[in-house]
């Protein structure tokens, strides 16, 4: 027999034979199996424990295989996710490929398919997983974007950074992206006070440890609040002041300058 | 962002696709006020509205912003407004935010429908 991968899988379906007899299977090939049947609890289940793959059904009461991948790519977004369909479903299978699903497999369960597609994902991660270890010899890659200051480039450069937190190996990505979001944002409304004339200027640095991004407005300036005591507005309904706040709870780190018109905030690798 | 709007006799989903940042937030709040009438108060005869989220892809604090101030536009006006099928992200916000008791969330759309008073 040749040298196969083993990890942790998560099997989630609520058909309890095919629960059953996937879970038989991969032990006998040497995996860690959780198996469960609800949904809810599986993604408890993920949160609390660490696993090398989920194979998820994709039609289920509750929580479908389609919220189970948003949800598990929410916590976790490298773990690949298989997902086991019924023969001729190719909408749902093209959305959840599209969601992040690894690879998909069709009911009636193939036994070989199943090795097959286990071993692939456990390549990718080793894969994966060399990668990051590789970047323990970065010193830094910096990006500067001067970008017209108008709230449509958002999604471009929210793009490139995620594609680049994927590739640098981070994992905490919607926080990041969050601050991101409210300091772009922040910047092209109230820094440049949506005047399509002016620019912003956006670096994203990524080092060994961390990923450092600075965003500059063409405007004014604002009174730089004191951050240590940052509170959100008593009125829990108000909005004002919820993006720093976002941004505060959820960065490790955060300077502006003097004049209140750069924002640098840091995220450490987990 | 996109918005798919699916009436019944007793409710409205709006399942809410794509990004819900500054300008997702402009285009839902737009399309309240002129299609559905909803301002600082809601009409009378507006049925339970359910925002469904899950094909949303991210949100910003415009987004949040929006949403508490339509609950609180709701509250004040005694109609029901409810979330489903919130992803992690969003959880995590909500909670970060002190926002997480003051939504009536179901875990899908089925069950915002079936359980008109929240909380019944």
């Amino acid at each position: 027999m040749p040298n196969r991968m083993t990890g942790s899988i998560l099997v989630i379906d609520d058909d309890e034979s095919i629960l059953r007899l996937l879970s038989k299977f991969l032990k006998s090939e040497g995996h860690n199996v959780v198996a469960e049947i609800n949904g809810n609890t599986a993604l408890e289940i993920f949160k609390a424990q660490k696993f090398d793959a989920v194979i998820t059904d994709m039609y289920m009461p509750e929580l479908d295989g389609l919220d189970i991948i948003r949800n598990i790519k929410d916590i976790n977004q490298s773990i690949p996710i298989i997902v086991l369909t019924a023969a001729g479903s190719i909408t749902n299978v093209v959305q959840s490929l599209k969601l992040g699903a690894f690879n998909y497999m069709t009911k009636p369960v193939n036994i070989n398919e199943v090795r097959e597609i286990i071993q692939k994902a456990f390549l990718t991660n080793a894969a994966s997983r060399q990668q990051k270890n590789f970047y323990t010899f970065l010193q830094s890659a910096v990006s500067v974007f001067k970008i017209k200051s108008a709230v449509e480039h958002l999604e471009e450069i929210s793009y490139y950074l995620n594609s680049m937190l994927v590739f640098y190996g981070f994992s905490s990505n919607w926080q990041i992206q969050l601050a991101l979001t409210e300091a772009f944002t922040n910047a092209v409304c109230h820094g440049n006070g949506s005047d399509p004339d002016k620019f912003v200027t956006c670096e994203i640095a990524f080092g060994r440890d961390d990923v450092k991004i600075t965003i500059e407005d063409e405007g004014p300036g604002f009174k730089v609040p004191d951050l240590k005591s940052y509170k959100l507005n008593d009125d829990i309904y108000a909005g004002s002041g919820r993006g720093i706040f976002l941004i505060n709870s959820y960065m490790d780190s955060i300077e502006f300058n003097e004049k209140g018109n750069r924002i640098t905030m840091s995220k450490k690798r987990d | 962002m996109e918005i798919n709007t699916i009436k019944g006799d007793n409710y409205i989903v709006f399942q809410i696709i794509g990004n819900f940042d500054q300008q997702g937030a402009m285009y839902l709040r737009n399309k309240l006020i002129n299609e559905y009438h909803i301002g600082e108060e809601v009409p009378e005869d507006l049925p339970h509205v359910i925002f469904d989220f899950a094909q949303i892809e991210s949100i910003s604090s415009s987004g949040i912003g929006l949403l508490a101030s339509l609950q609180r536009t709701f509250n004040k006006s005694n109609k029901l407004l409810s979330l489903t099928k919130i992803p992690h992200s969003l959880q995590q916000i909500l909670r970060v935010a002190n926002l997480i008791g003051v939504f009536t969330i179901y875990k899908n759309v089925e069950e915002a429908i079936a359980n008109k008073q929240p909380g019944s």
